[in-house]
């Protein structure tokens, strides 16, 4: 208990640090600061649902990429205010999970993986032909004042999801997920809607990546299909929290931190050969570490002081 | 308007004959091994770009370059589940647990392979020209490698059924996807079985890959997309069954190909995905999978 009061006031201090540096941070290290806050949402949010349930999802961008172009069209087309934009894009988001939830959730493991993996083509493809049919590429929107003012909006996001995760992780839906992950048929046989709790958990966790579209629409000031529903977001939002230790309220955090700045310096030092070394990397350090950093460290500890840290 | 039909269910035979290929690789990796392989469709890619270098720097013929491909990509195949793969299946515990980690390590040699692509060959996009004759069958019109393509194809898929029914390894294959622990049991040297699938599913993929450059253009980026058919085809049949994978995969072109030719080209990946969706509604483990 004492170490993970130790681990909140650790992560308040780091979140005092982040609203003390923004605003006086060069150009360079505020974009850095916003798109690790990114990847933290897209992981925060994706272990909301798949990282406690054990059900794999591969289409978490399409969220991102809905809440980007409803947000984007609210702005343009409806002109509403960019916030109220961004709140109905998370909702759209959200929506949108509920009910395509109600088919892809009926099915387990790598079929429930391939089925949200495809459903991001189908939104890209139709946002390709929508946009087509209006003769352009993408959609222009005005942009945000200042860049520190998206890295606040992003770390409000990044706070919100990962208290939404500590209180679901203490609710009923929370320990309905879990139970889930050791053992669906069990779980329905102890009385447990599983198909409810699942739905639920999944519309809350693509409430997140909506919302962070919209603001990325904002942030951009333009996007396109190809930029909004890219498939790596979702593959992201998966490594960094299996990275830092799945069905846990802060491993996806700590694992978003550690190899977002592995990245960047990587990136920084060799810009060619950074996504070649970063492929092998990811792989290897999966054979090493299956269970996450969290759960590499757990195992250290425990064999050291042979007794079990908790 | 009759002739117009028969072309294009022509033509979505040999898209189906090709998604067939690959899916039905992806399918003996995931039924033997519970591995999903999402950088399938990037080996697929490297197959296509092998077939474009030799053709282009020593002038070899697309059909004797598969024969190189497949020599090539069945120890290609056995190297990535010797380090990659082995470790994980000894470690884990559970078939998800599998899953889970297969997908993280193969998104990174996807990662791995794209972007050495990228390196290697730029962005640009390339076509192999080859085969540039038409075949005139009473009318319908057919060009010379989208036949070669579909020949091709269905030679390979029904080589495979024939391997898979008929030899000891074939039948070594079956056993451990139907029941692995009874396959140990009586005495199917698994690890062995697994390298030698591994190394057979990964050369699919790359005959797959030579089959495609006859037909499309091809540019590094092209292995998400078929990844993403291929398993597309595979869940539509149902994981793990050959007879699911093969009629998915023919299921699934010739729908696309006649989607495309009523609807539009554009809305082509939407057509399957909602096939794929409706055939999920009725029957959750496709049309041929086991019960979920």
């Amino acid at each position: 208990m004492k170490s993970s009061i130790y681990s909140w006031i650790l992560a308040l201090g780091c979140i005092v640090l982040l609203v003390a540096i923004i605003p006086f941070s060069s150009g360079y290290i505020q974009t850095f600061i916003f798109n690790t806050l990114m990847f933290l949402i897209f992981a925060a949010s994706w272990n909301i649902f798949s990282g406690y349930s054990g059900y794999v999802s591969l289409g978490h961008v399409t969220f991102f990429g809905v809440g980007a172009y409803v947000a984007a069209f609210l702005i343009t087309k409806a002109g509403l205010a960019p916030p109220i934009s961004i709140i109905i894009g998370g909702l759209a988001a959200s929506a949108l999970a509920a009910s395509i939830g109600g088919v892809v959730l009926r099915l387990r493991g790598a079929y429930f993986s391939i089925a949200t993996f495809g459903l991001n083509e189908v939104f890209k493809t139709i946002a390709v032909n929508m946009q087509k049919a209006e003769g352009t590429l993408g959609i222009v929107v005005p942009p945000i004042p200042s860049r520190a003012l998206s890295c606040y909006i992003a770390l409000i996001i990044a706070l919100i999801t990962v208290l939404t995760t500590f209180f679901m992780e203490r609710s009923r839906i929370g320990y309905a997920l879990i139970s889930i992950r050791a053992d669906e048929k069990v779980a329905e046989g102890l009385g447990i809607n599983t198909f409810k709790y699942k739905l639920i958990a999944y519309a809350i966790g693509s409430f997140f990546p909506g919302l962070l579209g919209g603001l990325f629409a904002w942030h951009a000031a333009y996007i396109d299909p190809h930029s909004v529903f890219t498939p790596f977001y979702s593959f992201y939002s998966m490594i960094f929290s299996i990275f830092g230790g799945v069905g846990t309220v802060l491993g996806p955090v700590i694992g978003t931190t550690i190899l977002s700045i592995f990245q960047e310096l990587l990136w920084a030092r060799l810009s060619y050969l950074y996504l070649l070394i970063y492929g092998a990397a990811v792989a290897v350090i999966i054979l090493y570490m299956p269970k996450g950093l969290l759960g590499a460290v757990k195992y250290v500890s425990s064999t050291l002081l042979s007794k079990k840290v908790r | 308007m009759l002739l117009d039909i028969i072309q294009v269910l022509l033509f979505g035979l040999t898209i189906g004959a090709i998604y067939a290929l690959v899916a039905v690789g992806l399918n003996l990796i995931f039924g033997v091994m519970n591995v999903l392989n999402v950088a399938h469709g990037d080996i697929a890619m490297l197959g296509a770009y092998l077939t474009y270098w030799f053709l282009v720097l020593f002038n070899v013929n697309p059909l004797i370059s598969l024969l190189l491909i497949i020599a090539i990509f069945i120890p290609l195949g056995a190297a990535i589940y010797i380090l990659l793969i082995r470790k994980i299946i000894h470690i884990s515990s559970s078939v998800e647990e599998i899953i889970f980690s297969s997908l993280i390590i193969f998104f990174g040699l996807s990662i791995f392979i794209e972007s050495s692509a990228l390196l290697a060959w730029k962005a640009d996009f390339r076509s192999i020209i080859y085969f540039e004759g038409m075949i005139n069958l009473g009318g319908i019109l057919l060009s010379e490698k989208t036949f070669i393509a579909l020949l091709v194809a269905l030679i390979g898929v029904f080589s495979f059924e024939v391997f898979l029914t008929r030899t000891y390894i074939g039948k070594a294959i079956r056993a451990i996807s139907q029941n692995r622990v009874a396959a140990i049991l009586m005495g199917i040297p698994v690890d062995r079985i697994n390298t030698l699938s591994f190394g057979i599913g990964i050369s699919l993929a790359g005959v797959g890959g030579v089959l495609l450059a006859l037909i499309y253009p091809i540019y590094p980026a092209l292995g998400v997309t078929w990844t993403m058919r291929g398993l597309t085809v595979c869940i539509l049949g149902g994981l793990g069954s050959f007879t699911g994978a093969l009629t998915g995969a023919f299921v699934m072109g010739i729908v696309e190909s006649f989607g495309s030719y009523f609807i539009g080209t554009a809305w082509r990946d939407v057509i399957s995905y909602l096939m794929l969706l409706l055939v999920l509604v009725l029957k959750p483990s496709g049309m041929f999978g086991k019960g979920v």
